[in-house]
């Protein structure tokens, strides 16, 4: 399904679409904390749908940079971490040590249908699915590949636990 | 010895001087970003996200690997130091505050010292990413600072003949100026240093063509790799301090012209009204440099940066060198 852009965003206004709206509310949170989420992304063995999805959300079209996220190339750097695909055999011991390495206060959010339940995988002898068991997970997007909107969705609600998780308390989503 | 005039004023004015230049600096980094956004048609961030991941970084968990030794700590505390000892050393559109003190080559030394402290750094985290950002960036530090030092040894010998108080002092530039040496020749020796000194910048805040050291899809960030928290946030404001330091020093030689003395100030808000004019021009400088220089050009390879910068900048040195040394050699 092809996202549809009106000539005058503008006029949208008066009814704002899911990712308006999601965006003003990653804007909001963003402002809250006070803070600029750097993301770090791992990828556990993915088919790279995930991962084209999640570049798509860094892309001029949505842009995250205006949120002051970044795409950043260091574990030690990062605030929030993206995990795409159904965590080989191989790249098991690299997702803990790069969940140990990361600093407090993190949050770690599964991205697509491989490290949320396991996919095609499941049950696989050479696959660790569900993430979960490996490391701690606060935030599932499931899809195969889920949409940029749907990945928007999972930053909201990661970016309200972490306010959670510093401040103590969420702002009231507010509707123009 | 006069303590007040030789201890207290110099030590308030480095202090207001460096709050100054790290918000100035950091803020200048949100406006790059926004301005490249923009060249992308992006929004982009606002103004002030430096400041932000700044405070962000601050108070994150500070992590220190098994295999770092205690120069990786000590790293980042001594080249916000020396950022901030090199600030009594730069020319900010007035004479700078140690500039009886010293001359340029402790400016140099001090400019170089903070490239030497990040390597460090990086050499003693025991990280593998690090350890080939550091060869890169102490590779791209002995390539490119012969063509400046040449060029800056120049234009102060040149400039001394003028008739100056105190010869190679980074006071120099604001008693004669390269453009008043008057001869054709000295005019086009004038613009070649010019782009000379442009590359020279690019080299130093390690943009476009020369982000190898810290190339992030690359070798994972390269130097900063290991650092996070404080550490981390030290290093980026030394790296803005750094980028304003080293444009500071552009504007010094090619366009050192004050307004305040069009308003008829004297005194402490003379030196302000110079501050604050002297930023703009180093943020004009900078736009150039930075922000139009990243858009527009990618990353090369350290060999090919190698290359360029002694094939290319070092021999544009040489020439506009001699053209500006000519008539007084002969």
């Amino acid at each position: 399904m092809a996202i549809t852009v009106p000539a005058n965003q503008n006029e949208q206004k008066s009814n704002p679409s899911e990712r308006e709206r999601l965006e003003k509310r990653i804007a909001q949170l963003c402002r809250f904390l006070g803070r600029s989420p750097w993301v770090f992304h791992i990828n556990s063995g993915s088919c790279n749908g995930c991962d084209i999805e999640i570049i798509a959300a860094l892309t001029p079209r949505y842009d995250a940079e205006r949120f002051g996220v970044k795409l950043v190339g260091s574990p030690r750097h990062t605030d929030i971490l993206l995990v795409t695909g159904p965590v080989t055999n191989q790249s098991l011991e690299r997702v803990k040590l790069v969940y140990e390495q990361t600093p407090e206060p993190k949050i770690v959010i599964a991205v697509g249908a491989c490290p949320t339940g396991g996919s095609v995988f499941y049950e696989s002898p050479f696959t660790n699915a569900p993430l979960d068991r490996v490391i701690p997970v606060d935030v599932y997007v499931p899809g195969c590949p889920p949409r940029p909107e749907a990945i928007l969705h999972g930053v909201v609600l990661a970016l309200e636990k972490l306010a959670r998780m510093i401040k103590g308390e969420v702002p009231e989503e507010v509707n123009e | 010895m006069d303590v007040v005039s030789n201890v207290v004023y110099p030590v308030a004015g480095l202090l207001g001087l460096y709050a100054f230049v790290s918000l100035a600096s950091l803020v200048w980094e949100g406006i790059d970003r926004k301005l490249v956004a923009r060249m992308q048609r992006r929004i982009g961030p606002p103004i002030l996200q430096p400041i932000y991941d700044f405070l962000k970084l601050a108070s994150k968990e500070t992590i220190i690997p098994n295999t770092a030794n205690y120069m990786f700590r000590a790293a980042p505390i001594l080249a916000l130091a020396t950022a901030i000892a090199l600030l009594a050393y730069t020319p900010v559109g007035f004479e700078p505050i140690l500039s009886g003190k010293g001359d340029v080559i402790v400016f140099i030394y001090l400019l170089t010292l903070i490239s030497f402290f990040k390597v460090l750094g990086a050499v003693s985290s025991g990280n593998p990413y690090a350890k080939i950002g550091a060869a890169r960036e102490a590779a791209l530090m002995v390539s490119r600072e012969p063509a400046m030092m040449l060029a800056i040894f120049t234009i102060m010998w040149r400039i001394g003949k003028l008739g100056v108080d105190k010869p190679f002092s980074m006071a120099t530039f604001y008693q004669h100026n390269i453009w008043e040496i008057g001869t054709p020749m000295s005019f086009v020796g004038a613009l070649i240093l010019l782009y000379v000194f442009a590359v020279w910048l690019a080299s130093e805040i390690e943009v476009g063509f020369f982000n190898i050291p810290d190339a992030e899809e690359e070798i994972a960030e390269g130097l900063l790799v290991e650092y996070s928290g404080r550490y981390l946030a030290l290093l980026k404001l030394t790296k803005a301090l750094k980028g304003y330091i080293a444009a500071s020093l552009v504007v010094a030689i090619f366009f050192p012209w004050g307004i305040s003395g069009y308003f008829g100030l004297s005194g402490l808000s003379a030196n302000v009204v110079d501050l604050l004019f002297h930023t703009l021009k180093v943020f004009v400088v900078l736009f150039v440099v930075q922000s139009v220089f990243r858009a527009v050009t990618g990353r090369l390879k350290i060999t090919q940066a190698v290359d360029f910068l002694w094939k290319n900048a070092f021999l544009a040195s040489l020439i506009g060198s001699l053209l500006i040394a000519m008539e007084v050699i002969m």
